[in-house]
């Protein structure tokens, strides 16, 4: 390679889309890191205060994309508290006073403010794209300052965002100029919307491809959208309620019939069950289906609807689908790859609708599942050990049993076997969540075989330090561990403190490390930030080594010890 | 050393089905899940007191947008929607406040400023009644208001409709003369 010029080796990079591929080869030589740090164009922070923005610039010049992570993943969960950290705004100061041609904006878990979305809309001409994830603390002025300023906006993805609404106009604010919309997805807002500004919108915008309404639009408008529209291939229905007599059924069904590209369709907030059926004909060529913000669908009709849905990829379902309409989609989606369902009852107050059948019945049918996400009321190691010999491809396995100590159902052991199994057979698994009676043995089944493991999440489980230690040794690909209410201490945080270099972020909460562990962790790791988060009051900075720290957070870092951290937060 | 030793018999490889090694020192502090439901957790306000905080781990923005749990809890306190054929704008009406089917009837009389909504009990005598009072039930049906008692009404109505009743009397002429045509022969 010593041969070809530069330009022919950038353009070589150019191809390398994959930011862990580039990573690679950065390390290569030091012509290969110079010629691939300014051929970068999209940046992924996983943790944002692992770096600052100074230094991503200053190795990255040329990008225009950056996609930023804030609070740790248990944040979703209220362990976290709402004020720990994850602003924007730095960032978006800093690339506004040094003129950074951001285009793209992708964001989880961070705290965006009014400010950062107006300083957005008024600092970067070329603004494409801004996606946000679990954010908070913006209101929809934010979200007008957006659309009235960023003339080529081609994307504004909101997903599962908390965001105020002040039931203002921000869809108004879209000029009438602007015609380059290709996805929008409000779903998320609360409030009322300007139903005719939004229809004019969506006349005017002919490259839209992706439309995600809220609640707040009723069936008239939804249908009056897909008439403008029939070029849709995501489509999210607001409400779809309507008088089961009206004329506007058959419009509807008529209406759906022309939308030969819808291929992904998700909302139905409420719904009037006797007009479901005009969906049917969309089913057909459906490869993604979120129904678990439809808690007005029962089982019955989630089955109708499945049984419709032949070339399914990706169904996200509440778990009222049961064990029988499980069944059913394990007969009729044999394309199926991910598969997410979620509780009826959030809560958790009522037991869970679905068990280790359901699962079986799926893991049976649809031999190309790879990714799960299923919380069901019990589990067994049979079902398990099943699922893991006929699904050798999973990527993601997530499990949560509504009672997190349960054990086996049939045997009352613990399901270390059955987690076991999982990870043996499947070689490619790179992210694990468990429950359910587990002993330190199904550690050392996860430390042996879970080569690929990237990301690892453990509540109420353990009997000993062995147990953590078995993970922190065996997993050499572990880059994020996520701990709750398990009984591990200071012997197992201690034993290999350089592996936390090797990871994004240690998250322990309500387990058994104390002040003493946390501040020898701190001495012996400067490269590492040892947050102990003290928002319950209890501990004592200055005390005691025995305290017992409740919550901690520790990951590795180039920039040494943040400086928006709230009072409650000390680095260590 | 001892924390070398004790590390080293937990690492210690044994054979044997879970449960067969002899009694752990540590069992004792394994935190057991009831246990912490029972203790109630530190965020009073987001849990009851036999819930631990964060679980089950569905994020918080889902747990808000399906709130299943409250809306079974207390069907008699729930706004119900009412339409009306030919009026542009829904209603709602305290469903729980409404004593009997009479009073539901005045209620929504008095909402529409119209007279002459009639209930199950009206269907055929009452020709000066121009609306009939029908509602969704929990199975997506249309049923016609009065039928069952009032308590299980309140339970599995969805949303109300004044519909005009000349279109649902034609359709019961019809069924009438098909049944007369029967008869005869």
């Amino acid at each position: 390679m010593n041969y070809f010029p530069d330009e022919v080796i950038e353009h070589v990079f150019h191809f390398v889309e994959s930011n862990k591929d580039r990573n690679s080869i950065s390390l290569v030589c030091k012509l290969w890191y110079r010629i691939e740090r300014f051929s970068r164009l999209r940046v992924f922070v996983g943790n944002c205060y692992a770096i600052s923005p100074e230094r991503v610039f200053a190795r990255f010049p040329f990008m225009k994309s950056l996609f930023l992570k804030g609070k740790p993943h248990f944040a979703d969960f209220n362990l976290v508290p709402d004020d720990w950290g994850g602003f924007l705004y730095p960032w978006i100061e800093y690339m506004a006073r040094n003129k950074v041609n951001l285009e793209e904006l992708r964001l989880k878990r961070m705290i965006v403010t009014d400010d950062s979305l107006e300083l957005i809309a008024a600092s970067f001409a070329n603004f494409k794209s801004l996606v946000l994830v679990s954010c908070e603390g913006f209101t929809t002025d934010g979200l007008a300052a957006i659309a009235a300023n960023c003339r080529f906006l081609r994307e504004l993805d909101l997903q599962e965002n908390e965001i105020e609404d002040h039931r203002g106009q921000w869809i108004n604010c879209f000029p009438e100029c602007h015609t380059s919309l290709v996805a929008l997805n409000f779903a998320c807002l609360r409030g009322d919307i300007n139903l005719a500004a939004l229809e004019r919108l969506v006349a005017r915008s002919p490259n839209l491809k992706s439309l995600r309404l809220n609640q707040a639009v009723p069936l008239e408008t939804f249908h009056r959208i897909l008439v403008r529209a029939p070029q849709l291939v995501e489509l999210g229905v607001g409400s779809f309620v309507n008088d089961p007599e009206s004329e506007i059924n058959d419009k509807l069904t008529s209406a759906l019939q022309k939308c030969q590209s819808m291929r992904s369709l998700s909302g139905f907030f409420e719904v009037t069950l006797s007009c479901m059926s005009a969906i049917y004909p969309v089913c057909e060529n459906l490869i993604s289906l979120n129904l678990s913000y439809a808690p007005e669908i029962p089982g019955n009709e989630l089955i109708k609807i499945i049984q419709h849905c032949r070339k399914l990829q990706k169904l996200w379902v509440l778990d009222c689908i049961g064990d029988k309409g499980l069944k059913v989609v394990a007969d009729s989606c044999k394309e199926l790859q991910e598969l997410r369902v979620f509780p009826f009852d959030p809560h958790g107050v009522r037991n869970g609708a679905v068990t280790e059948e359901g699962l079986v019945a799926v893991a049976s049918g649809c031999l190309k599942l790879n990714s799960l996400l299923y919380f069901c009321q019990q589990m067994t190691n049979e079902a398990l050990i099943t699922v893991a010999r006929k699904c050798p491809n999973f990527i993601r396995f997530r499990l949560c049993i509504l009672n997190p100590t349960k054990p086996d159902a049939a045997t009352m052991q613990p399901l270390d076997e059955g987690f076991g199994a999982i990870v043996q057979s499947c070689k490619g698994l790179r992210r694990l969540s468990m429950s359910g009676l587990l002993t330190d043995r199904v550690f050392h089944y996860i430390g042996s075989f879970a080569e690929n493991l990237e990301m690892l999440s453990v509540a109420f489980a353990g009997d000993s330090d062995a147990g953590m230690l078995y993970v922190l040794n065996g997993c050499k690909k572990l880059s994020k561990l996520e701990i709750r209410d398990s009984p591990f201490g200071n012997v197992a945080l201690l034993m290999d403190v350089r592996k936390y270099e090797t990871m994004r972020s240690l998250w322990m909460s309500s387990c058994e490390v104390t002040m003493g562990g946390c501040r020898t962790l701190a001495k012996m790791m400067p490269r590492l930030n040892v947050e102990v988060i003290n928002d319950s009051g209890d501990l004592d900075k200055h005390g005691d080594d025995n305290q017992v720290v409740n919550k901690l957070f520790v990951y590795r870092t180039l920039v040494g010890p943040r400086k928006d951290a709230p009072d409650f937060v000390w680095t260590l | 050393m001892d924390l070398k030793m004790s590390t080293d018999r937990a690492l210690e490889l044994r054979l044997g089905l879970p449960g067969d090694s002899p009694a752990e020192p540590r069992q004792e502090k394994k935190r057991l899940f009831w246990e912490i439901a029972d203790k109630g957790s530190r965020n009073d306000d987001l849990q009851t007191k036999n819930q631990v905080v964060g679980w089950p781990p569905v994020c918080s923005y889902r747990k808000r947008v399906i709130p299943s749990s409250k809306k079974e809890a207390d069907p008699s306190k729930t706004f119900m929607k009412v339409s009306m054929d030919g009026a542009v704008y829904l209603r709602k009406i305290e469903l729980g406040a409404q004593g009997g089917y009479r009073v539901l009837v005045k209620a929504i009389q008095t909402l529409f400023s119209c007279t002459g909504i009639g209930l199950a009990e009206d269907t055929e005598e009452d020709d000066s009644l121009e609306y009939m009072l029908i509602y969704e039930d929990k199975d997506g049906d249309w049923m016609l208001v009065g039928d069952v008692p009032w308590k299980m009404f309140l339970g599995s109505c969805k949303r109300l409709r004044v519909a005009k009743r000349s279109d649902y009397v034609k359709h019961m002429r019809l069924s009438t003369a098909h049944h007369h045509r029967l008869s005869v022969g």
